[in-house]
């Protein structure tokens, strides 16, 4: 990878990574640094970057989210919250908003807490270790940056009764900072847990969050995990879900993308025990100038595994949508079942969708399929709608949020989905006018 | 003489530039029910769908008359609300739209329009509960998405039961008979029967008799290549189910060529 793009970010951030040279994070940043230094910033050149020009991100000098503290009032905050019984935590620019932060009793063993307060060398097994470094600049990045985050562990047979909600908060208003949110799940055999993340920017300056989430489960444990990326208009957010089964589990990971002008979410499961199940959702609406890119890679590394990815782009103006989905199947994982799909609706003669599935499928009994659907609303459908006595701006609504609504169904957390609903209708109510 | 409910007079349509209706002239009073028939592609559904207001359907020359005010003027969603029903020939399925938000989103269009207020949530259970027993519709349809994943036969019910909650003045039926096993047929049948009145109207596309005998109509029509080119009375239904159209045909060339 090229380094030609290794402007004006690095400096600040290397010299954040290096200071601290004692805490116990410190030799994970320094891994991150080091790669970070070495991947750089990838270039329109680089293929799987061709829809997301992150040159802008590489010419601004951040400032590390926790050198700029902040505080959010509850207005701001309100969106992110749902109803009904969590364990919340609310991280704003990399510190832990103490008031805003409840955990409820949990089961024996298991861990609901901020990085800061545990020993991380009880997770060393894992932090760092599910996400790869490998060709992720900005999860080096995140790395690199890393001081906080949430750590979720639900121990063997255990179940964490309500949802574990981590609210991730970015603000730079004056000059823009980088924000470095982590949150490992683990989750033992037969545990059973339900992660929710909310992302929110907040202020003019064009900042950037670099989310990690990592996710290990095993033997006949069940993580459901919800993340809503809230980000302002000048937002940007390139995140990344990891999940690693190490023991035949569930996985199902449901994202919904409502705002930001720079939007990449990198999905990547390596599912290296037969029999893993995984499912990632994403559903993004995008308008203006924005680009929102899914980028996915599912490795099926062993016999009998499922795993399933369905994204829907909605995109009005000028906003671009790509999805680029890579499915590996090893020679030994035979009767892998994988089903791919992206649908994108376009409400504008100036929206672009781009959309590659990528099958690299090295064993011969497997059942591979992936779709894709590029189109404006279906006039047949607004007609039925019309010929009932509905105007036709409903009609649009409608089958917009229909669209949509496919997609929150499959949210896991029932009280985030109650919250989503308006929220959704009202973010789509600015879109296809 | 009170004026007709529907005067369709001299209508010509297209289709991406090619004519499908060649001049069909009409006239529908309310309380009568009359039935066209007429061979595949002669242009029967265009011409419900040109009444529904399907934007596709390009009006070329001649006019509609609706309850006296000029059809062609109107938007779809206008006509729906005037009182125009079409139940479609193909319903389509809409994924990610409930059957029971989308009906309340219809019948609220159609209360705003006449100035009532909307119905409450208790109210509107109440009403699609006794219309799907109506229609003997399965109310569990009433959660899944608007027509998806319905059988060929539940999909047309389903048109009979919106009707029925809509309430229109003219409903057209687009072969809504076909498909439905013979139990359905009657209960269809029956539905659209107790709803017949004398301030209502319908028209019925359908290639069989068989419908005819449950649903009598007053007046039988040939549409024949865009022209109705023969009415009778109900017993033209069943000389057609005997001879099928090729006299009709040679009947209308004869009349053309006269
Ligand atoms: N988009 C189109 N472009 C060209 N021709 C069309 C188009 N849509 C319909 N037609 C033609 O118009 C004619 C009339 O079609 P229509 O559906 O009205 O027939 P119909 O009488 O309802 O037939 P059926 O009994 O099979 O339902 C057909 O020949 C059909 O192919
Ligand atoms: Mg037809």
């Amino acid at each position: 990878m090229s380094t030609d793009l290794m402007t004006d970010s690095v400096p600040t951030i290397a010299t954040f990574s290096r200071r601290d040279a004692s805490g116990p994070l410190h030799d994970l940043r320094r891994e991150g640094l080091d790669r970070f230094e070495a991947l750089g910033f990838p270039t329109a050149r680089n293929e799987a970057w061709t829809y997301t020009n992150v040159k802008s991100i590489a010419k601004t000098e951040f400032t590390p989210a926790s050198l700029a503290p902040a505080t959010i009032d509850d207005e701001r905050l309100e969106p992110a919250l749902f109803d009904g019984p969590a364990h919340r935590i609310v991280i704003v620019n990399g510190v832990v908003d103490a008031a805003r932060t409840s955990i409820g009793p949990l089961p024996p063993g298991a861990i609901v807490a901020p990085l800061s307060s545990i020993d991380p060398s009880t997770v060393s097994a894992h932090l760092g270790r599910i996400a790869s470094l490998d060709e992720a600049p900005f999860v080096a990045m995140n790395t690199a940056l890393l001081t906080e985050g949430v750590v979720v562990r639900v121990p063997r047979d255990a179940k964490i009764e309500h949802p574990v909600h981590v609210v991730h908060v970015t603000v730079g208003d004056a000059s823009p900072v980088v924000n470095a949110p982590r949150t490992l799940v683990i989750a033992e055999r037969g545990g059973i847990v339900s992660v929710v993340e909310s992302f929110i920017s907040i202020g003019a300056a064009a900042n950037l969050t670099t989310a990690v989430t990592e996710v290990v489960v095993d033997d006949g444990a069940s993580v459901r995990h919800d993340r809503v990326q809230m980000d302002a208009p000048t937002g940007r957010h390139i995140s990344t879900v990891a999940v690693r089964e190490i023991g035949p589990g569930t996985v199902t990971s449901t994202t919904i993308t409502l705002g930001g002008a720079l939007v990449r979410n990198h999905y990547r499961a390596d599912l290296d025990t037969p029999g893993a199940d995984c499912t990632f959702n994403g559903l993004a609406v995008a308008s203006g100038t924005s680009t929102v890119d899914h980028t996915l890679r599912i490795n099926h590394n062993q016999p009998h595994g499922s795993s399933w990815q369905f994204f829907k782009n909605i995109l009005d103006d000028a906003a671009t949508g790509s999805f680029c989905g890579r499915i590996y199947v090893a020679e030994d994982a035979q009767k892998t079942d994988a089903k791919q799909t992206n649908k994108n609706m376009i409400l504008s003669g100036t929206a672009h969708a781009y959309t590659r599935p990528q099958l690299e499928i090295f064993a011969d009994d497997v059942k591979c399929t992936h779709g894709a659907t590029i189109g404006r609303m279906e006039p047949s459908q607004l007609f039925y709608l019309r010929s009932r006595g509905i105007d036709p701006n409903a009609a649009r609504r409608l089958l917009i949020f229909a669209f949509a609504n496919e997609t929150l169904a499959e949210v896991g957390c029932a009280a985030l989905r109650a919250r989503l609903e308006p929220i959704l209708l009202e973010r789509l109510s600015s879109v296809g006018a | 003489m009170k004026n007709p409910m529907l005067d369709i007079r001299n209508l010509h349509a297209s289709v991406d530039g090619t004519e499908i209706l060649k001049g069909v002239n009409l006239t529908v009073n309310a309380g009568e029910v009359h039935s066209i028939m007429g061979p595949n592609g002669s242009g029967k559904s265009t011409l419900a769908r040109v009444l529904a207001g399907e934007e596709a359907y390009e009006v070329t020359a001649g006019e509609i008359i609706f309850k006296g005010r000029d059809l062609l003027e109107l938007e779809a969603h206008e006509r729906a609300c005037e009182g125009i029903f079409m139940a479609f020939q193909y319903p389509v399925e809409i994924p990610g739209v409930s059957t029971k938000y989308f009906l309340k989103a219809a019948l609220n269009a159609h209360r705003k329009h006449r100035g009532q207020p909307e119905l409450d949530a208790y109210d509107f259970l109440a009403l699609v509960k006794e219309m799907a027993a109506f229609v003997e519709l399965d109310p569990a349809l009433l959660d899944r998405a608007v027509n998806e994943g319905f059988s060929g036969g539940e999909k047309k019910r389903a048109e009979i039961f919106q009707m029925a909650i809509l309430e229109p003045a003219l409903g057209v039926l687009d072969e809504t008979d076909s498909g439905l096993d013979i139990d359905a047929l009657r209960i269809v049948a029956d539905g659209v029967n107790k709803l017949r009145g004398p301030d209502r109207a319908f028209v019925v596309i359908t290639h069989y008799q068989r419908l005819l005998s449950y649903i009598v109509p007053d007046v039988v029509h040939v549409l024949l290549d865009g022209r109705i080119v023969k009415t009778g009375g109900k017993e033209l239904a069943l000389e057609l189910e005997d001879k099928g159209y090729a006299w009709i045909d040679k009947d209308a060339r004869a009349a053309a060529s006269a």
